[in-house]
């Protein structure tokens, strides 16, 4: 049966309708006036050239602004080993059409990105849960596993998991790039959330260049519209993606990566990136105070929180209790390969509603039904 | 029997065999047409698992290198050694004369700049930057079921998913409305790109005997009845590569036997636009169990990426979701530029901009063509040249490559183990510079006066 997991991952409605705590649509009221990037292009000289269809990885200067973006995420990449993909998910649907055969296992963390959880059953693969700590995926069960089964890769999100919020320090790190060397592992690091980090510390990918496959993408931090990530392959390896990318829509549109570029050039990107993780740090406090968290779970710049439920909740029920009260959240049943095995607890996002007040009511009703009102 | 020479390293087992079976078949140590040992044979020859034979042999399938019939075997494709990619990745030497690929007369596209000049006056343009319903916007729908009608589909907004491109809404209906290891039929002789992506998602294109009306009904029902086949890739208005229209007659039928084996029908007609006369589209005669891609890119402008499916209530869900699972939504963006060209009808006049440049090059290629046979039509942006004995398709693309111009081969659009005809597909758009074109059509007509 096809699940439709991302059902919820619409966008919020801003006139009334229910608190949208659900999606983790980024602060879109912060969002780059586009009218400025409208009117440079169509200043530009040769816009028509941004109607034409080249090589399938981009057009140079649009893969040069790639390797800019990668450096961001602390990742050394040079142009000729970025591709430019329509979106993060586009760049995952991309490696898993080129890399894997049905039929092929992918260790995962227990919970993890619904988006793969969609393509995994598109395309015949096996994800395979590795337990995992308050650090992340757990060395030892993932050699473990390795060593009884024929795992083909690993697919991690190591500077903010989704949807647990855990990050990965640089010991772990080096311990899962070196077990992906030892069993051979194809790597697959899609860290949407790694720049919410500002202490954040080099990707695996940095660790396993020969085998790893890092999208870095720019829709987490502005304009998700545009639909536009960077896949930085270990090198040599961009033609193979290239083909992916060209079997699947022949090109991402020119026209969007410029536009993506033009913003990764001109500090623009970096400027909406702090406004955007000065207003997190606002909501993250307003949601301390709210729930009353713990200081373990509380991190100044996070999207989302991760909520484990007090008995006898589910999350299947917490859920439908919250959208009856006019809450959407996400339960931990999205996030499961397995979604009969998912423990009992919730995502919040704190950045789909651009009205504070909004998200205020949100958070206090999700407060209420956890003390039981 | 073929018995490959597995590279040392440590790779994994069967990716050294597919790298053998690629090395041998770019050497033409493996010809077309070349049955591969079982998989039995080649395990006992190697000394290997029967298994990892079969996942070589599988992933040597998906980079369309072999085709596998069950009961028959393991051939060499027809199309092994033409490149995969559709697109070189390198430009041609340069200087060479393209008439390869069909591009869509880039120098006749919209004017990009006065398409942003107008989308900046819409009301909020910063809804064009946020994440929307995978559909697409309803707006962008509307246009899309307008741009639908000029194919001849009646349909409406709400029946309209928008997809970043044509091919993109090819591999939205193949991982929508199938699953890896299905079979889809398609025309002895297909459109490149339906092949790659079918092999990249291990679905099974299986190739129908075509006339000169297009696929062959009885050919169709007899690989029906064989094999399960789940689904039929049409181009009715201009096939490409062989230009043939389907008449109205044998539209029926296909639509027919579509209803008889419940199969799902895929129409894409990428270069109906240009051409003289327009039928009614196989959707409307079967529009239950019909996909149809209405493209801009053949017509209007490629790098735009935008097309819209038109598909019946069942089949849009999993249409949306693959959207979604593919690339969330369409840039809403390209999507408001395709609308605004639509809605303002600059579209309709690019068509005709574009409809009289491919017959004045349509003139040209008969008179420097005069003595040859071929396939055509006023309008259309290629067409499919017979070869004279002995030349062969891969032959005459060699030949001339080496005197500076692109061609395709037949040898390119076979499907399976389709034995490619003597035939090679001349595009009259590669070349914007029309004396290049020129150029072109007499060396190629040169070529055919020699012997190969």
């Amino acid at each position: 049966m096809k699940r439709l997991s991302m059902e919820n991952e619409k966008p919020a409605s801003p006139d009334g309708g229910n608190v949208e705590l659900g999606s983790v649509s980024p602060l879109p009221h912060l969002d780059p006036d586009p009218t400025t990037a409208f009117a440079r292009i169509a200043e530009r000289g040769n816009a028509a050239g941004l109607l034409r269809c080249a090589d399938p990885r981009g057009l140079p200067e649009h893969r040069r602004a790639g390797a800019e973006w990668a450096a961001r995420f602390l990742l050394d990449a040079k142009p000729g080993e970025v591709v430019i993909c329509a979106g993060a998910q586009h760049a995952l649907a991309c490696c898993l059409a080129a890399l894997s055969q049905p039929g092929h296992r992918i260790a995962v963390d227990p919970l993890t990105y619904p988006g793969l959880i969609a393509l995994a059953a598109t395309f015949g693969l096996h994800l395979i849960p590795v337990p995992m700590d308050d650090q992340g995926m757990l060395p030892d069960r993932l050699d473990a596993l390795c060593r009884n089964h024929t795992i083909h890769g690993l697919y991690l999100m190591p500077g903010a998991h989704n949807p647990t919020g855990v990050r990965m320090p640089p010991g772990r790190r080096e311990a899962l790039a070196s077990l992906a060397r030892k069993h051979d592992l194809l790597v697959i690091e899609d860290d949407a959330y790694a720049l919410t980090d500002p202490d954040r510390t080099p990707p695996v990918a940095a660790l396993a260049r020969e085998r790893a496959f890092f999208i870095a993408g720019l829709s987490k931090t502005l304009a998700p519209g545009l639909r536009i990530a960077y896949l930085v392959t270990p090198p040599h390896q961009s033609k193979t993606l290239g083909r992916s990318v060209e079997n699947s829509l022949r090109m991402t549109p020119p026209l969007t990566a410029e536009i993506a570029a033009a913003w990764i050039m001109d500090h623009t990107a970096d400027q909406v990136l702090q406004a955007k993780l000065a207003e997190t740090a606002r909501r993250n406090d307003l949601a301390r105070d709210t729930l009353g968290l713990l200081p373990a779970r509380y991190r100044p710049h996070q999207f989302f929180l991760w909520l484990p439920l007090p008995d006898p909740w589910t999350a299947r029920s917490f859920e439908q209790a919250a959208r009856e009260r006019g809450v959407n959240l996400l339960g931990a049943h999205h996030f499961a390969p397995n979604p009969d095995a998912a423990p009992a607890a919730i995502r919040l996002s704190l950045t789909a509603e651009t009205n504070p007040d909004r998200l205020k009511t949100g958070l206090e009703t999700v407060a209420g039904l956890l003390r039981g009102e | 029997m073929y018995v490959p020479t597995l590279g040392g390293g440590d790779r994994p087992l069967y990716l050294a065999l597919a790298d053998a079976i690629e090395r041998d078949v770019a050497s033409g140590a493996l010809p077309p047409g070349a049955r591969l040992p079982t998989h039995r044979e080649l395990a006992d020859g190697l000394g290997l698992n029967v298994s990892t034979v079969t996942r070589g042999y599988r992933e040597a399938e998906k980079r369309g290198l072999v085709s596998a019939t069950v009961g028959r075997g393991t051939f060499v494709a027809s199309d092994a050694t033409a490149a995969t990619a559709m697109v070189a990745f390198e430009p041609a030497a340069p200087g060479t004369i393209d008439m390869g690929l069909a591009s869509p007369l880039h120098h006749l596209d919209p004017d990009l700049a006065g398409g942003f000049r107008r989308i900046a006056r819409r009301k909020s343009p910063e809804s064009l930057l946020r994440y929307t319903d995978p559909r697409g916007l309803p707006e962008h729908r509307e246009a899309g079921a307008a741009w639908a009608a000029r194919y001849g589909v009646k349909t409406n907004a709400a029946n309209v998913v928008v997809c970043a491109g044509s091919q993109h809404a090819l591999t939205c209906c193949l991982t929508g409305l199938f699953r890896p290891g299905d079979r889809i039929a398609a025309d002895a002789l297909t459109y490149p790109g339906i092949k790659t992506l079918a092999s990249m998602l291990g679905i099974r294109l299986a190739p129908i005997a075509m006339d000169d009306q297009g696929m062959l009904p009885d050919s169709l029902d007899a690989a029906c009845r064989r094999d399960p086949i789940k689904g039929v890739y049409l181009m009715p208005g201009v096939q490409n590569p062989t230009t043939l229209t389907m008449p109205p007659a044998r539209r029926e039928a296909v639509a027919g036997l579509a209803r008889k084996h419940d199969l799902i029908l895929i129409e894409d007609d990428a270069y109906a636009l240009t051409a003289p006369e327009r039928l009614p589209p196989v959707a409307s005669l079967a529009p239950e169990r019909t996909a149809f891609v209405a493209g801009l890119s053949k017509s209007v402008a490629a790098g735009l990426r935008i097309a819209f499916l038109a598909a019946p209530r069942p089949f849009l869900k999993p249409l949306a979701q693959s959207v979604l699972n593919t690339i969330w939504m369409a840039p809403p963006l390209s999507a408001e530029l395709a609308a605004a060209w639509i809605n303002d009808r600059t579209a309709d006049q690019i068509i005709e901009t574009k409809r009289a440049e491919a017959a004045r090059r349509y003139m040209l290629a008969c008179n420097a063509f005069e003595n040859l046979r071929f396939r055509g039509k006023s309008g259309s942006f290629f067409l499919w040249l017979d070869l004279p004995e002995p030349w062969t398709g891969q032959a005459f693309e060699n030949r001339a490559r080496q005197r500076g111009v692109n061609t395709f081969g037949a040898q390119k659009f076979a499907v399976g183990e389709t034995p490619p005809p003597r035939a090679a597909r001349i595009s009259l758009t590669g070349e914007n510079d029309l004396e290049r074109f020129k150029t072109g059509l007499a060396i190629l007509a040169d070529i055919l006066r020699e012997t190969p």
